[in-house]
């Protein structure tokens, strides 16, 4: 069964390509979620197998996401989706139970070794 | 980038649409700012929105590889987070600096997607942010201290590097190595970091920059996040709907419109054959037939009119996706003329058609422009008037029964009568003896070419002003109106129908032919007695209430011929802006909804007929224009040509 996939990021850009490169690779995406507390909410209802995870959103940032996501599901799979020069800010979301990080602009390949990589 | 796993050409169009809404947002999140001048601090959560929307047009642009505008997004971007972690003081040049890049963006954000050259080179701004930005860097390397201070300068040189692969790696292998790092401290430290999620982040020895930030959102107001949720929802909800494809429906529900009011005359007829007594032996026969066409009409009725209404509401959009850039050019305005002017929107929901809301931000603009420009006194001027030294302009929409209305008030001068007449004698409109009223001088303003700058450079004197301003209203078949009071403000009034597709109209026969008039421009139907009807310089007028209102017979100016009733006249009086016209006509045939189609281009455009429409029987009426009815009857000259050539 292929792996089920949820995508949080507020650009409409970024969910669309994250999207098309890992349906096009044989993942099902079961949500999105444009901010860190819909990720939570669709969490809870989608228990994804993997969660890509934006760091700079309204409402909720992408490391208060991880924190509440983990505290729910210590085993969540979340990658975290950066730009260059937030290292502290990916070293904190790794430390909060995040898995691992892509840095944007995403390199298709790399995007899914990393989640290879998560998964197994 | 490798572009083998998918295909840029479609994202294309979501980042236009993205872009568009993010530059709208940060202009808003400027103009807010602004306010905050004062104080020399930004306001936290407009800092914060600012940097997301820099930060999300960045990444955007970066994933389709539109380089020149994910570098500039990320040095503005760069600046606003110096502000949101208080190292920068909030100044007139840094917000001037942020307008100036987000116009600059605007730029090479629609070269790019047109895969255009950009109009100017980003390099020069770019270097001028970067200088602005050093000295604030500089300081807070300072105030950080030592014990990050290293960090800090890996982090400025990072961001101040444009991304490249090669940076990637670099950035990958550096968060690689903090993370072994942070987790060597960790093992070095007994601290009980026994709890998984729950406050790793204190334990952390990596408190760099961006961590206040962090923190700060986490912190901001409940109740401003709340209005920030409820806003992105409302914006989420909408779905962007190819136009073609709604016309297209709007088509089919114009032919249902018709079907329907064939089918109650279907009804009306066998219900009047059922009254005919001689008719009684096929009365058992048409009797229940008439009850189901009866009952199968209503209810073809009550679908269409809820296809009708649900297919209009898919079309309309709120009126503010025009507003929303009005504060930018009224703050852009006032600062160029040194005024100052305080742009009050509201009825921003109010919904209309998707086509007019298209045509009307042009009108409005210009509008706009001349409130603060000929409108809005200088601050020094207002305050010798015993007025605040801030103007005041209210953009102000509303629905009023089949129709939008939008108002643009100000709290200026109002128009200069003297001197619009000057002007006007000047440019050869009028002769320094003609005697006119103030509403006929202010209507000098809508002749073109009419201006009362003295030159050209003038924000609003380019002379292509209120003509076309009113011309596109009446193409839009709205009215416009002026109303001015020397020394306390002018409003303009744009009265608009909701749409230009299916109206409300009046029937009625002339010389055996079947002409629709628009319901919103009839006042009343008259019947007026031959011997009231007076003749004015050779034209036909009745007085209405006190008010003179010239006649125009349907039939002479379409030359239909026809007899003419000795004893009386039948009048529409129809009214635009103000000015009222009594259309005589044969007879009345009622009110009726019809579907507007517009002439083919082969019949070219006819003076006085905006269009036709097909009836329930299937026969066809044409729709008078009565705003060029109304017009030819006040331009002197036209009248007297119908009253000749029909004696």
């Amino acid at each position: 069964m292929s792996k089920r996939v949820l995508i949080v990021d507020d650009a409409v850009v970024m969910r669309m390509m994250i999207k098309g490169i890992l349906s096009k690779n044989g993942f099902d995406i079961v949500g999105e979620a444009q901010n860190g507390a819909e990720a939570v909410d669709k969490y809870k209802q989608l228990s994804p197998d993997l969660v890509t995870m934006d760091m700079v959103m309204p409402e909720m940032d992408g490391i208060t996401a991880v924190k509440n996501i983990v505290a729910m599901d210590p085993n969540a799979k979340i990658i975290m989706c950066t730009s260059m020069g937030q290292q502290a800010l990916v070293v904190e979301a790794i430390q909060a139970g995040a898995k691992s990080f892509i840095t944007k602009p995403f390199q298709p390949p790399k995007i899914l070794e990393t989640i290879a990589k998560v998964l197994s | 980038m490798s572009d083998e796993l998918f295909d840029r050409g479609e994202f294309v169009q979501y980042f236009r649409d993205e872009a568009e809404e993010l530059l709208q947002q940060i202009d808003a999140d400027l103009l807010k700012l602004e306010d905050f001048l004062d104080s020399g601090h930004a306001d936290g959560e407009i800092v914060n929105s600012l940097f997301r929307a820099l930060h999300t047009l960045k990444g955007s642009a970066g994933m389709l590889g539109f380089t020149d505008a994910q570098n500039l997004a990320h040095k503005l971007e760069n600046l606003c987070d110096l502000l949101r972690k208080d190292r920068m003081p909030l100044s007139e040049t840094g917000i001037n600096i942020l307008f100036g890049g987000r116009d600059f963006l605007t730029e090479l954000v629609e070269a790019a997607i047109n895969g255009t050259q950009a109009p100017r080179d980003p390099s020069e701004f770019a270097s001028h942010i970067d200088s602005f930005v050093a000295v604030y860097e500089q300081t807070s390397h300072l105030i950080e201290g030592t014990v990050t201070e290293r960090k800090y300068e890996e982090v400025v040189a990072e961001e101040a590097r444009p991304s490249a692969a090669a940076d990637i790696d670099a950035f990958e292998a550096e968060v690689q190595r903090l993370l072994e790092q942070a987790q060597a401290q960790k093992a070095a430290t007994p601290q009980p970091a026994v709890q998984p999620a729950q406050k790793p982040v204190e334990a952390a020895p990596s408190t760099t920059p961006a961590e206040p930030a962090a923190k700060a959102e986490e912190t901001a107001p409940a109740d401003a996040a709340k209005a920030q949720t409820a806003k992105r929802a409302s914006s989420h909800q909408t779905i962007r709907v190819d136009i073609d494809r709604l016309d297209t429906l709007l088509n089919l529900v114009g032919e249902l419109v018709i079907n329907r009011t064939r089918i109650s005359d279907i009804a009306g007829t066998l219900e009047r054959l059922l009254a005919d007594k001689t008719f009684t032996s096929s009365q058992a026969l048409i009797g229940p037939l008439a009850k189901d066409l009866a009952d199968s009409s209503a209810l073809l009725a009550r679908t269409t009119n809820e296809i009708q209404e649900s297919i209009m509401k898919v079309r309309m959009v709120p009126i503010g996706q025009v507003f929303d850039r009005f504060p930018r050019l009224v703050r852009d305005v006032a600062k160029a003329r040194g005024k100052e002017v305080q742009l009050q929107i509201s009825g921003a929901d109010t919904d209309l058609d998707k086509t007019i809301v298209d045509e009307i931000g042009d009108p409005l603009m210009h509008l706009l422009r001349n409130n603060v420009d000929h409108g809005i006194e200088t601050p020094e001027v207002r305050e010798s008037r015993g007025k605040s030294r801030h103007g005041t302009i209210s953009l102000n929409a509303y629905h009023e029964g089949n129709q939008i209305i939008i108002e643009v008030a100000d709290d200026g001068n109002g128009i200069d009568l003297a001197r619009v007449r000057e002007r006007g004698i000047k440019q050869g409109l009028i002769s320094a003896d003609d005697r006119l009223s103030d509403r006929e001088i202010i209507e000098l303003i809508f002749t073109p070419g009419f201006s009362t700058a003295e030159t050209v450079s003038d924000v609003s004197g380019r002379g292509v002003g209120m003509d076309v301003v009113k011309k596109t209203i009446s193409r839009l078949k709205g009215v416009f109106d002026v109303d001015s009071r020397t020394g306390a403000g002018t409003t303009f009034t744009i009265k608009l129908p909701l749409t230009l597709a299916i109206i409300q109209a009046l029937l009625v026969r002339v010389a055996d032919e079947l002409y629709s008039i628009p319901l919103d421009s009839v006042i009343e139907s008259q019947r007026v007695e031959m011997q009231d009807v007076r003749t004015v310089h050779g034209n036909e007028v009745i007085t209405l209430r006190g008010q003179v209102v010239p006649l125009v017979r349907i039939a002479d100016f379409f030359e239909l011929g026809g007899k003419r009733d000795p004893d009386k006249v039948m009048t529409v009086i129809v009214g635009l802006g103000g000015r009222q016209v009594g259309l005589v006509v044969d007879s009345f045939q009622g009110e009726q909804e019809i579907v507007i189609k517009p002439l083919s281009d082969v019949v070219g455009r006819i003076p006085g007929i905006s269009g036709a429409t097909i009836l329930g029987n299937g026969s066809i009426s044409l729709i008078i224009d009565v705003h060029s009815l109304v017009s030819e009857a006040y331009t002197d000259g036209k009248v007297a040509r119908a009253e000749f050539s029909g004696v």
